[in-house]
């Protein structure tokens, strides 16, 4: 099996994966921070998704800007099928784990 | 009559910082997204000055080495004051300066190292442990700073505060607070200065390792 990605290597990829046609940096972004339910700043965002393009994991090409942005233009995120393989593997991992096991878990009542 | 959003702009100052720091690839498409993001979004919520320092927490944030050196800063302006309140006479011998600053150094050479294991360019090396140390010392400064707040009077028994006292007293300032404070503020730029040339030979340092140890280990992923 191949390496497990981290939680946020994962958010980052499936929001790649939701967003289809429509995943650039900021579109990410927002995505991520909706799922996680938490403000997340833009160097974590897009360092992330750096690493995963110098793994292979996703791919990405520039398209045009727009007048609120003052005309620079988007790139835009595409997942490879290495990635695919990645996210899968990460989540067979994770149900590997948690096999045999009811969730969520009952904590110890103080 | 109201203005566009098109009419509002982040700070000039940080929008500069941001191409600076952005290797060319990034330069258009990242403050791209964070300017849509600004006018379309941040802007309506949190207001033009809310959404200004918005704008300049997710450059910061861009920038290599800026929040690990604060996260460092916060950490070691903990541990000096908590080693104040528990011997606030203690004077600084040079064996206490080397085992406090000793790991703040080292911890700026392994940013460095990291720094070129992934970029594997020395100059990267280099500035990612000033940052790093600049960065530390801006927060560590103003740990210190509240620490001279909080202990003051106690602190002004120390040995090594007789210097700070003699200037006081030869000062006219009419109160002693108020000169700590200003002595500390005003030597602030030097210290902050001198800790990232440290910072920037600590971060060479632990670059130099990283390249001579390359051959021996796999490169991380390049950032």
């Amino acid at each position: 099996m191949a390496d497990v990605l981290g939680a946020f290597a994962q958010a980052i990829l499936l929001a790649v994966v939701r967003l289809g046609k429509e995943a650039y940096g900021r579109a990410v972004l927002t995505e991520v921070q909706s799922r996680l339910e938490r403000d997340i700043v833009a160097g974590a965002v897009y360092a992330t998704l750096d690493r995963l393009e110098q793994k292979g994991l996703i791919s990405s090409t520039l398209g045009s800007g727009t007048v609120i942005r003052g005309g620079r233009p988007r790139r835009y995120y595409t997942i490879e099928n290495a990635g695919i393989h990645a996210l899968n593997d990460s989540r067979a991992a994770v149900d590997s784990i948690w096999e045999g096991l009811r969730w969520p878990l009952k904590g110890r009542t103080l | 009559m109201t203005s566009s959003p098109t009419d509002e702009h982040p700070p000039r100052w940080a929008e500069r910082l941001l191409l600076i720091v952005l290797p060319r690839r990034d330069r258009e498409t990242i403050p791209g997204d964070l300017l849509e993001e600004f006018r379309e979004v941040v802007l309506p919520a949190r207001g033009r000055r809310g959404a200004r320092l918005w704008y300049v927490r997710q450059v910061l944030s861009l920038v290599p080495g800026v929040m690990l050196g604060a996260a460092v800063g916060v950490a070691f302006s903990a541990i000096n004051l908590i080693v104040t309140v528990i011997d606030p006479l203690l004077d600084d011998s040079p064996m206490a300066l080397l085992g406090f600053y000793g790991p703040m150094f080292l911890i700026w050479a392994i940013a460095g190292y990291l720094a070129y294991r992934r970029s594997g360019r020395l100059l990267r090396a280099l500035t990612v442990g000033a940052t790093v140390a600049c960065a530390t010392f801006a927060i560590f400064t103003l740990g210190v700073i509240l620490r001279v707040n909080m202990l003051l009077d106690v602190l002004s028994q120390r040995d090594d505060w007789r210097n700070l006292l003699l200037r006081y007293q030869a000062s006219g300032f009419g109160s002693l607070r108020t000169y700590a404070n200003y002595e500390y503020f005003t030597g602030a730029p030097f210290k902050i200065l001198t800790a990232s040339t440290i910072g920037a030979v600590m971060g060479l340092m632990g670059g130099l390792v990283g390249r001579v140890s390359r051959g021996a280990s796999r490169p991380l992923p390049m950032r």
